[in-house]
């Protein structure tokens, strides 16, 4: 049996053993893990070519759900597995931010204030992953350091059904990742929780929850100051 | 330092590979134009010349009378302009670092650092990441331009979203080049970060992207 290092090679070598073709039989055994089939590496892929692509609804909510049933598999409660969501959102938003700068090319503009990037997490940061605007932003009046995002009907929490023992769970706690990754990005660390908050209107409405570190309110008031 | 050539022109001092001069003056004040001069009548090599430091040492021939300031001049070596260029992740890491010299006005390409630049060059790059988090917050540019100077080297950064600093270390000033060769760097460091086995704070260790660095700095650089 010929033993492949690579994991997505498992597919065609058992192609091979069912019909074997000496093309496949032949790059087996000479290529290497670092080129693809096409010797073409994520360097020779432009940028924007997915940039109208869309994805179909279905696949998204597939996925997402398997995601939150892969992480379910190891966790001890909702906490637990709201922060695993959580850590998979901030790759993807850690990612997204710096493709999201790219393409707007010379005109790309680092956000230096608070309101600054929180405008442009709810505008085009939720536009470009939503196709829409985030539905408000708001201040926490008692709270100086607390912002709200919500979101009335969350496309990652449409297909999730949440069991009645854990009421507590929302999985927006994925896009709050996203949120929080664009936040310290752009070094305005902060915490962000994703919590329900129904009203007559909207039974999903999902709030997040952002709370900067001290350190930011710090220096933004310096630099009113200024 | 061996001190081999003892010119009598002006008391230039050179080094035996020319690299350093010392120039040793007498009365008056010393200006930097001063040193141009004594370096053109001397036929030095053209590259650019640096006060490095000047320290105070006890004239042989007056002894007891005068204090002669002695200044040593650094003559870069090569005509053709160096870059040292690389990669700063968000907890002040590297994470990609390269050499290279100009292909312009017939350069080869080669960095020609002398060997204590070289490791000066990492030194000029880490003191200017404090400039760095000064003039973030002033502009919302990602391109900050010439962001620190040391002698005759600048450090030229460029800030992405995500605070990763790109900081090249350079000889000339010239903006615009400076400016299209990271925007080409930004573009395959996104194209980095889109892998899902690279996260961010990791060394880039692809060869593909050291060639396709090397080849924006010579379209550009």
């Amino acid at each position: 049996m010929n033993r492949d290092p690579s994991p997505f090679r498992t597919a065609s070598v058992a192609s091979t053993a069912t019909s074997p073709t000496p093309k496949y039989a032949n790059l087996t055994a000479s290529t290497n893990l670092r080129y693809s089939l096409t010797r073409k590496s994520i360097y020779d892929r432009h940028l924007n070519r997915t940039k109208t692509s869309e994805l179909s609804k279905s696949a998204f909510a597939f996925l997402f759900g398997e995601m939150v049933q892969y992480a379910q598999k190891k966790v001890y409660g909702v906490q637990d597995l709201e922060k695993k969501l959580n850590l998979h959102g901030y790759a993807v938003g850690q990612r997204f931010l710096e493709l999201l700068l790219w393409r707007e090319g010379r005109t790309a503009k680092r956000e230096t204030r608070i309101l600054g990037i929180l405008q442009f997490i709810s505008h085009q940061l939720y536009r470009a992953i939503f196709q829409k605007q985030a539905d408000t932003l708001e201040k926490v009046r008692e709270n100086e350091d607390e912002y709200m995002i919500s979101d009335n009907d969350p496309v990652v929490n449409t297909y999730i059904s949440v069991p009645k023992e854990m009421s507590q769970l929302n999985c927006g706690a994925f896009i709050a990742g996203i949120i929080e990754a664009v936040l310290d990005g752009h070094c305005f660390p902060a915490k962000v929780t994703a919590h329900t908050a129904p009203n007559e209107m909207w039974p999903g409405r999902t709030v997040f929850l952002i709370k900067f570190e001290p350190e930011v309110l710090e220096r933004e008031a310096l630099r009113v100051g200024s | 330092m061996p001190l081999v050539k003892t010119l009598p022109l002006d008391d230039v001092i050179l080094t035996e590979d020319e690299s350093t001069a010392v120039y040793r003056y007498d009365s008056g004040v010393v200006s930097f134009a001063d040193l141009q001069i004594a370096r053109g009548e001397r036929g030095l090599k053209t590259g650019a010349v640096t006060i490095s430091s000047s320290f105070l040492s006890p004239s042989p021939s007056h002894l007891s009378l005068d204090i002669v300031v002695v200044f040593v001049i650094i003559i870069m070596a090569g005509s053709s302009t160096s870059y040292y260029f690389v990669i700063i992740g968000t907890k002040d890491n590297p994470l990609y670092e390269a050499e290279f010299g100009s292909f312009k006005q017939g350069g080869d390409g080669i960095a020609k650092f002398r060997e204590e630049q070289r490791h000066m060059n990492q030194f000029i790059a880490h003191s200017s990441l404090d400039c760095i988090e000064d003039q973030q917050w002033a502009s919302k540019e990602m391109y900050l331009k010439t962001v620190d100077k040391f002698n005759n080297t600048w450090v030229s950064c460029f800030l992405t979203g995500g605070n990763i600093k790109f900081l090249l270390v350079h000889d000339t000033r010239s903006d615009e080049p400076i400016r299209q060769f990271f925007t080409d760097v930004y573009d395959l460091y996104c194209k980095t970060l889109m892998n899902p086995f690279y996260e961010v704070n990791m060394a880039i260790r692809s060869q593909t992207f050291d060639q396709k660095i090397k080849a924006a700095a010579k379209k550009y650089l």
